[in-house]
């Protein structure tokens, strides 16, 4: 549970108004507060409950202790009067009146079931009228609805893990996290986890599990693409402008070479916007979502008619669409491959 | 009519077969159709919780209207009740939001806000034990019951609602620390400074009022 106490210390006068005369001194302005015994004496006798206290401990209640008390028991002075035995009636006669109301509201339409017209042809229009909006309208209305929800959780989640490896890259002098190992770049980026560079960011409790990851053993999925590093030396926070990408949905031409697919047709996004788009997070720390990550070019293939030029977020500069080895990690610093 | 006629046919039948269940084992019994428990739950809250929701709202009247309102809520929330959870600081919370609610409608005073920060630089501090000395002893030494019940009344009414809701539930229905929390929904640590901040509102107002009723004394006999 979350712990306010900071902003209880014992009693006010700021922004109250005027018609509350007590603990305040009117005269002074100044505001009353407990001293640390008696706040002690409070807890001692409070935090368990006042039931707590039996026979044999008040006889060792101290002076304090049997202060608060002594004041308190002024309270006992209220003149609250006892509640009559009709009180009880009449809170089951309301309870039935309310469920007597409620199903009256179900038998008046019951009734209207069951009066058997026929059906007529302003009815009938009107019905398929009403289907036809909610087919017309209301299925794209909650589709988008949908996808605007899958937006904003891309954001969210690439939000937290942002601002992980930014106080992550505060921590550590600028570098940014590279958990893999130190060969991991004689390994083609489509046959590892390459967001596996991210884990220190778990180890140290920046980000949830959840935010990178979902499923466990042998069904886990990343969720995230990092942007891959030329060499370890320079992959530095100060070395990327505001503008560069640094993590984003999954990478779909990874995904389809780990399916054992060549890409095939554009690539427009990532599969968890159904290919429709991706959202990235940039150095500067926007999250905006990218509609046509995908550039088409109009590179003359020799053999094969127009080749199509994946976008560099997805696939380092020189990648072609024909080939069949993967993605090849990059060269220049120069190059967003984001990787998962 | 439901609960009234089930309640009166087996009147003889509740106090005897409920009298040993625990809140939580009636509140059970009633989701499974037993509605004589749940008379027995009204009944056996009746005293302690018009006595809170009285000194809270300051009215017998409002008392038993929002008395009703939390106990529809009980009936209508019971199949969400958790079995395993203490019934009566449930009831508590819905009875307090009830109140509050009530006290909003009511906008009697204006309520204070529960997030403005407290305890400024030049607070002073009251000390439980040197209130308890002096003048004012002597008068409270010397009240009358009516004029003490007055007195405390016009204290009471008079303290920020959130005071007099915590300062309520911890004397007397014996809340702990952690059932308060639960009940209002707020952190242990704001249960702890709040009813600290209460205890010391009200003692400086009684002894304020002590002091005043001392001087009224002062002005009559001279």
């Amino acid at each position: 549970m979350q712990d306010h106490s900071d902003t209880g210390s014992e009693s006010s006068s700021a922004g109250r108004d005027s018609s509350e005369p007590h603990g305040v001194d009117p005269g002074t302005q100044r505001v009353t507060s407990l001293s640390e015994a008696d706040k002690t004496a409070v807890d001692r006798l409070f935090e368990d409950g006042l039931d707590h206290l039996n026979q044999a401990d008040a006889g060792d209640l101290n002076d304090r202790e049997n202060a608060v008390l002594q004041v308190l028991s002024n309270l006992e002075q209220y003149p609250a009067e006892s509640s009559s035995d009709e009180l009880v009636d009449a809170t089951l006669a309301g309870i039935d009146r309310y469920e007597a109301g409620r199903e009256n509201r179900f038998s008046i339409s019951a009734d209207q079931g069951t009066t058997g017209r026929s059906i007529r042809l302003p009815d009938f229009f009107a019905t398929a009228a009403a289907l036809f909006l909610a087919v017309g309208i209301g299925v794209p209305l909650f589709e988008s609805i949908q996808s605007n929800e899958r937006i904003t959780m891309s954001q969210h989640r690439l939000g937290t893990v942002g601002s992980a490896i930014a106080g992550f890259s505060i921590d550590q002098g600028g570098a940014l996290p590279l958990s893999g190992s130190e060969d991991q770049r004689d390994t083609p980026l489509h046959q590892q986890y390459y967001s596996k560079n991210l884990s220190e960011l778990i180890d140290g409790e920046r980000c949830g599990y959840s935010n990178l990851f979902s499923g466990s053993g042998d069904n886990v999925r990343p969720l995230v693409g990092y942007r891959v590093f030329v060499t370890r030396k320079t992959f530095r926070h100060a070395r990327f402008s505001p503008d560069d990408v640094l993590i984003s949905d999954p990478n779909p031409v990874l995904d389809s070479f780990r399916a054992n697919e060549r890409p095939n047709g554009p690539m427009s996004g990532a599969v968890t916007h159904d290919g429709q788009g991706l959202v990235v997070y940039r150095f500067d720390g926007s999250t905006p979502f990218l509609v046509e990550p995908t550039d088409f070019d109009d590179h003359q293939s020799a053999d094969s008619g127009p080749s199509r030029r994946m976008d560099l977020i997805w696939v380092s500069d020189g990648y072609r669409h024909g080939d069949q080895d993967g993605i090849g990690w990059p060269t220049a610093d120069s190059d967003d491959v984001l990787a998962h | 009519m439901q609960h009234q006629d089930q309640a009166r046919e087996q009147e003889a039948a509740p106090a005897a077969v409920h009298a040993g269940k625990t809140d939580e084992e009636l509140l059970v019994a009633y989701r499974e159709g037993d509605r004589v428990a749940f008379a027995t739950l009204v009944e056996r809250y009746r005293a302690d919780l018009v006595q809170f929701l009285h000194r809270f709202l300051s009215s017998r009247a409002a008392a038993e209207d929002v008395f009703q309102d939390a106990f529809l809520q009980v009936h209508l929330a019971a199949e969400s009740f958790d079995a395993d959870r203490r019934f009566k600081p449930w009831l508590y919370t819905i009875a307090a939001n009830k109140a509050r609610d009530f006290h909003r409608k009511r906008k009697r005073r204006s309520a204070a806000s529960l997030s403005t920060p407290v305890g400024a630089a030049d607070g002073r501090e009251t000390t439980l034990v040197d209130l308890l000395e002096g003048p004012s002893e002597e008068v409270d030494a010397g009240l009358l019951e009516s004029e003490r019940q007055q007195l405390v009344k016009e204290v009471v009414d008079n303290m920020p609602a959130h005071y007099r809701e915590i300062l309520l539930l911890s004397y007397f229905q014996k809340l702990s620390y952690n059932q308060i929390a639960d009940s209002l929904q707020i952190p242990l640590g704001t249960v702890k400074s709040r009813l600290h901040a209460s205890v010391a509102n009200f003692a400086d107002a009684w002894k304020t009022a002590l002091d005043r009723q001392n001087q009224r004394t002062r002005d009559k006999t001279s």
